[in-house]
């Protein structure tokens, strides 16, 4: 069974090391592996075991801490080799704190697509803390808080206390940027790790049901009517959500898939989707990316309820919704023509000879 | 839009949003219905044809060619067509003619 990872991230400032600090002394993270940048920045020395310039230390709690070394990839595998090892003790969830101008989507690559530690780690759900006080701000002036806005499953709006009115703005306009994330508002760091560490957002092949409200998307932004400033980032930031009745025929869906990662990869920040399969039908492939780099599609047993419908939802930039929606009508069609011109053809002689044998 | 049923609105469709999609400051006119054929301008100087073409049994394909002419007159072929045997291919040469500094990403799967 793999060891679920979470990521949190959010902007400088905005109460992520905060959270940390409150989430490590928590029994319930007992039996979890931290990565985060320095130790120092959380404040941990009261709750070290024992001084040690290892660059894994255990605390009163039973957390294991261990600081990031340059490529993330290799501190993991570390960590699961000292697991292995018995050097420290059997951690059963790993959280990842990410530096505040991190863009999340390299990391959450490296959880993806690294053959090695996809065997051991599956990529659980990411967190972002956007500060109540100065989020607007820093959604018009960094691209970086939008990014960690878009990919989010949970946004934490925190320091609430201190700015209630910025953060029912604050909130509105998250909600727009990523209409499916689940949104809390959070003061001190104050949050239970349940609602945050059980949710398996990534991990939806075992649990359909919660693929509907996956899917979801709440509010569509040009449904908002507000006027757009090209200066904000994130007005050029769009969640939508493609629907089609028809099946996909599986040439057309690679190529899809491929198409959007060949042309427009960093702007298409999170895809998700379910989709009906032609050649598979009532067995639907759900599928997860960011950016260029998707999850192995997952395959359900049924539908998850009485809505059968191809789905995506796209949190995109610069990416005109028509564009995939006629892309995905193209390649379809072509894929379909070209089926049926060869099925009129008939097999050619190689053919005949393989059937043969 | 099928290689059976070509339309040049989904042609115009698709070309326009590409634009955008590689940030290229053009625009896409239809130019005929049959064959469905598109004029896309760059900074409103004519650039490129895109067309569909089917001709007697031989399998349909898409033609990219060279377009000249100025902004207000008449625009001509300038060159022979590269032709592709279906939309990503074409949407490769249309970028490569268009920008030929850009460079695609690639699709991966990962593991996990």
């Amino acid at each position: 069974m793999s060891i679920p990872v979470s990521v949190i991230t959010g902007f400088l400032g905005s109460g992520k090391t905060t959270l940390l600090s409150r989430l490590l002394r928590h029994p319930e993270l007992s039996e979890t592996a931290v990565v985060i940048n320095e130790f120092g920045e959380v404040g941990l020395d009261h709750l070290l075991v024992e001084a040690s310039e290892d660059s894994i230390v255990e605390l009163g709690t039973g957390c294991l801490c261990c600081t990031i070394r340059d490529d993330l990839a290799m501190t993991l595998g570390d960590l699961l080799a000292r697991r292995d090892r018995g050097e420290i003790p059997q951690f059963r969830r790993v959280v990842i704190e990410t530096s505040g101008l991190a863009d999340p989507a390299p990391i959450l690559h490296v959880l993806m697509a690294d053959a090695a530690l996809a065997e051991r780690l599956s990529l659980d759900t990411v967190i972002t803390t956007v500060d109540a006080v100065n989020g607007l701000g820093t959604l018009d002036e960094h691209v970086e808080a939008v990014k960690q806005a878009a990919v989010a499953d949970t946004l934490l709006i925190t320091k609430c206390d201190l700015a209630a009115a910025e953060a029912a703005r604050l909130e509105a306009r998250l909600r727009t940027l990523n209409p499916a994330a689940e949104i809390h508002s959070v003061a001190h760091g104050d949050l239970a790790p349940e609602r945050l560490f059980s949710r398996t957002a990534y991990s939806i092949g075992s649990r359909p049901v919660e693929v509907g409200r996956w899917l979801e998307e709440e509010r569509r932004h040009d449904a908002t009517g507000h006027a757009h400033d090209v200066n904000r980032h994130d007005d050029r930031i769009r969640a939508f959500c493609l629907e089609r009745n028809e099946p996909v025929s599986a040439v057309a869906f690679s190529l899809f898939l491929e198409t959007l990662a060949e042309h427009c990869g960093p702007d298409l920040l999170r895809v998700k989707g379910i989709v009906e399969i032609a050649e598979n039908p009532g067995r639907p492939a759900v599928v997860h990316g960011v950016q260029h780099v998707f999850h192995p599609p997952e395959w359900l047993d049924d539908w998850p309820g009485q809505d059968r419908k191809t789905r995506f939802v796209f949190i995109t930039r610069d990416i005109p919704e028509q564009w995939v929606a006629t892309l995905l009508e193209l390649l379809d069609d072509e894929a379909r023509e070209t089926s049926a011109r060869l099925a009129r053809r008939g097999p050619t002689k190689r053919q005949e000879k393989l059937r043969e044998r | 839009m099928t290689l059976a049923e070509p339309d040049v609105d989904a042609l115009q469709r698709l070309l326009e949003g590409s634009l955008v999609v590689w940030r290229l400051n053009g625009g896409v006119e239809p130019i005929t219905t049959e064959p469905p054929t598109v004029l896309i301008r760059i900074a409103g100087d004519p650039s490129l044809c895109v067309t569909w073409r089917k001709e007697g049994d031989l399998p349909a394909c898409w033609e990219v060619s060279r377009a000249e002419g100025s902004a207000s007159g008449s625009v001509g072929v300038s060159s022979l067509p590269r032709r592709y045997a279906a939309v990503p291919g074409m949407l490769r040469g249309v970028r490569a003619a268009l920008d030929p500094d850009a460079r695609g990403g690639r699709l991966v799967i990962g593991v996990g």
